[in-house]
């Protein structure tokens, strides 16, 4: 008898934790199993806690195939909306409150009137594009006068006053920057450098892709 | 039909400025580049209204062969600066920015291209159908530009413009303050390093200088030639050099233009006007290729001289481009081998000395000539 009963218990049990894991994987924001799917226009942003990414979904701007940036992704309603590689409909304030969930800490030590050349601080953040299912690392997929580069050292630089006051939608940037609610640390602030999408790695113009963001 | 051509014109010229300022990450980070189209359309627009209506002149670009030759001359320097692909993406982004939409890059640039050819097609027919004659007759010409009042209060708010913005742009201070310091000390390898370090706008600053060096005349030019051989190799130099010295002398013939034979005349006395006159009539379309190829007569008076007589401006280009030539030629090759063998440095030295001696001949002839024409008289 007894051993019936802790077999119906651990039953019950075991119905009871898989029910607890689908209904919480069911929520866009906790334990995803992957991270990447899912996204759409109204929903652009995930995040995950566990394994500290944050993906986002962004759409190709081949302009700057062949013309230079220094805007990584910018959100579309923001003033420099047309102006980067990669436009999203995600908004700087709910990437700057994703990162922060996922534990990233925000550098906030640029302002506009910094000296040049003073480097972002913050986070570090893995920056992967995912195409064909795989993640290409930011710095693949990117050249700086047509040359390649390497370690870009993304960073979580926070700005969100700013980014608030200047609304120009700047989610990343490439060189160290004072609104982007992220940037690479590799160039200094107003060293003024930009780069170019190579177009034999990414998806070509109006394409989506997702990108991660990894916290280091 | 003449307002059709005119908005095409303002179209092309807008397309063209909005391309090339795709050249400046710094403008086109901050604007979309696609607003100069309409803004150009605009200004091109006015200037129809204002000299071609109220003055009745024959601005060549309300003519459909001037209209054919702007859009071949500035397609092709856009496809030298892009090339083919790149040139597709920027037409492609230039117009999908306005509209804030995601049409695909090449597919918008060939329906944009498409509609300028169309545009284009529609006016050589119309063109066929009823041309537009060119002014003919001097006197017409000088009715409608040399007491022109308007052109006068032009030209005169323009160099008040240029005076009064050195007092109070602290920017354009310190360019002119920084150009006439670098042309008066001869100071060639200065002036170099400073072109140089605008980077892909060095053309256009070294434009700029000639420009400033033609409207003060006592600057000299020759050091900017030798700058712009030593930077761009003698071969695009002396043609940077010698296409920027048409603009210089173009100006300085329009600011006389403007001016005006009667406004000249209270100036500088008939007399001194008559005299001039006398000189082009004697030597009749010669006078500004002899002129321009004597190293001795200022460049720039040359300029100012002949915009106060009737000549016209399509003569005054070509003899001026045509005088010009022997010595930026010549000059250039100096500055090409500022840093190149001694060879070169010798034949250059030659050509100078040879330019020198065949234009003082020249001049004999020239002092020869009319004196004989003296004694005939």
């Amino acid at each position: 008898m007894m051993k019936q009963h802790r077999v119906l218990g651990s039953l019950i049990a075991m119905v009871l934790m898989i029910t607890g894991i689908v209904v919480l994987g069911a929520t866009p924001t906790q334990a995803a199993k992957n991270i990447t799917k899912g996204l759409t226009t109204e929903k652009p942003l995930k995040y995950n806690k566990s394994t500290k990414e944050i993906a986002i979904l962004t759409q190709v701007n081949g302009t700057y195939f062949t013309q230079a940036t220094r805007h990584v992704i910018v959100n579309v309603d923001g003033s420099n909306g047309d102006k980067s590689l990669l436009k999203t409909d995600a908004t700087p304030k709910a990437f700057n409150d994703a990162l922060k969930k996922v534990g990233a800490k925000a550098g906030n030590n640029l302002t506009k009137k910094s000296a040049a050349g003073t480097k972002v601080k913050g986070s570090k953040l893995g920056v992967y594009f995912v195409i064909n299912g795989k993640r290409v690392k930011a710095e693949k997929a990117v050249q700086v006068n047509k040359k390649d580069v390497s370690n870009l050292d993304f960073r979580f630089g926070g700005n969100m006053a700013m980014n608030n006051e200047m609304k120009t939608g700047c989610v990343l940037c490439f060189d160290s920057c004072p609104v982007g609610i992220a940037s690479g640390a590799k160039y200094g602030f107003q060293y003024g450098e930009h780069f170019t999408g190579k177009d034999n790695v990414l998806p070509k113009d109006g394409s989506n892709m997702v990108v991660v963001f990894k916290v280091k | 039909m003449t307002r059709l051509r005119v908005i095409y014109n303002g179209v092309i010229w807008g397309l063209f400025c909005a391309l090339l300022a795709w050249q400046s990450t710094w403008l086109q980070m901050r604007i979309a580049l696609g607003w100069l189209i309409p803004v150009v359309v605009v200004i091109v627009y006015l200037c129809y209204l204002f000299y071609g209506r109220r003055l009745q002149q024959n601005w060549a670009i309300f003519r459909f062969p001037e209209t054919l030759t702007v859009t071949a001359v500035l397609s092709v320097i856009l496809l030298l600066i892009y090339h083919w692909q790149p040139l597709l993406v920027v037409i492609g982004a230039t117009i999908r920015e306005v509209f804030n939409a995601s049409w695909a890059l090449n597919t918008t640039a060939y329906f944009v291209l498409a509609i300028m050819a169309l545009w284009l097609l529609v006016l050589a027919i119309d063109s066929r159908r009823h041309p537009v004659p060119k002014l003919q007759s001097a006197d017409n010409f000088k009715q409608a530009t040399l007491q022109s009042k308007i052109g006068l209060v032009v030209t005169i708010i323009f160099l008040v413009a240029l005076v009064v913005s050195y007092y109070f742009i602290p920017g354009y201070q310190r360019f002119i303050n920084t150009m006439s310091s670098l042309l008066v000390h001869l100071d060639i390898t200065a002036l170099r390093d400073y072109i140089n370090s605008f980077g892909i706008w060095g053309p256009l600053i070294s434009t700029l200088l000639m420009i400033f060096q033609s409207l003060l005349a006592p600057l000299p030019a020759f050091v900017l030639t030798f700058a712009n051989a030593y930077l761009y190799g003698w071969f695009w130099g002396a043609i940077l050099s010698w296409s920027s010295a048409m603009l210089g002398a173009l100006l300085c013939f329009y600011i006389a233009r403007g001016i005006g034979r009667p406004f000249a005349e209270k100036l500088v006395t008939k007399k001194a006007l008559a005299k001039m006159d006398n000189f082009f009539a004697e030597y009749g379309d010669y006078t500004i290729v002899v002129l321009r190829l004597l190293p001795f007569v200022s460049f720039d008076e040359v300029s100012y001289g002949a915009g106060f007589t009737d000549i016209r401006t399509g003569k005054f280009l070509i003899a001026t481009g045509i005088g010009q030539l022997p010595a930026t030629i010549v000059y250039s090759f100096v500055g090409g081998s500022l840093g190149g063998s001694k060879l070169m440095l010798f034949m250059a030295l030659i050509g100078v000395i040879l330019l020198v001696v065949v234009s003082l001949l020249v001049r004999k002839i020239m002092l020869k000539r009319q004196a004989k024409r003296q004694v005939g008289v």
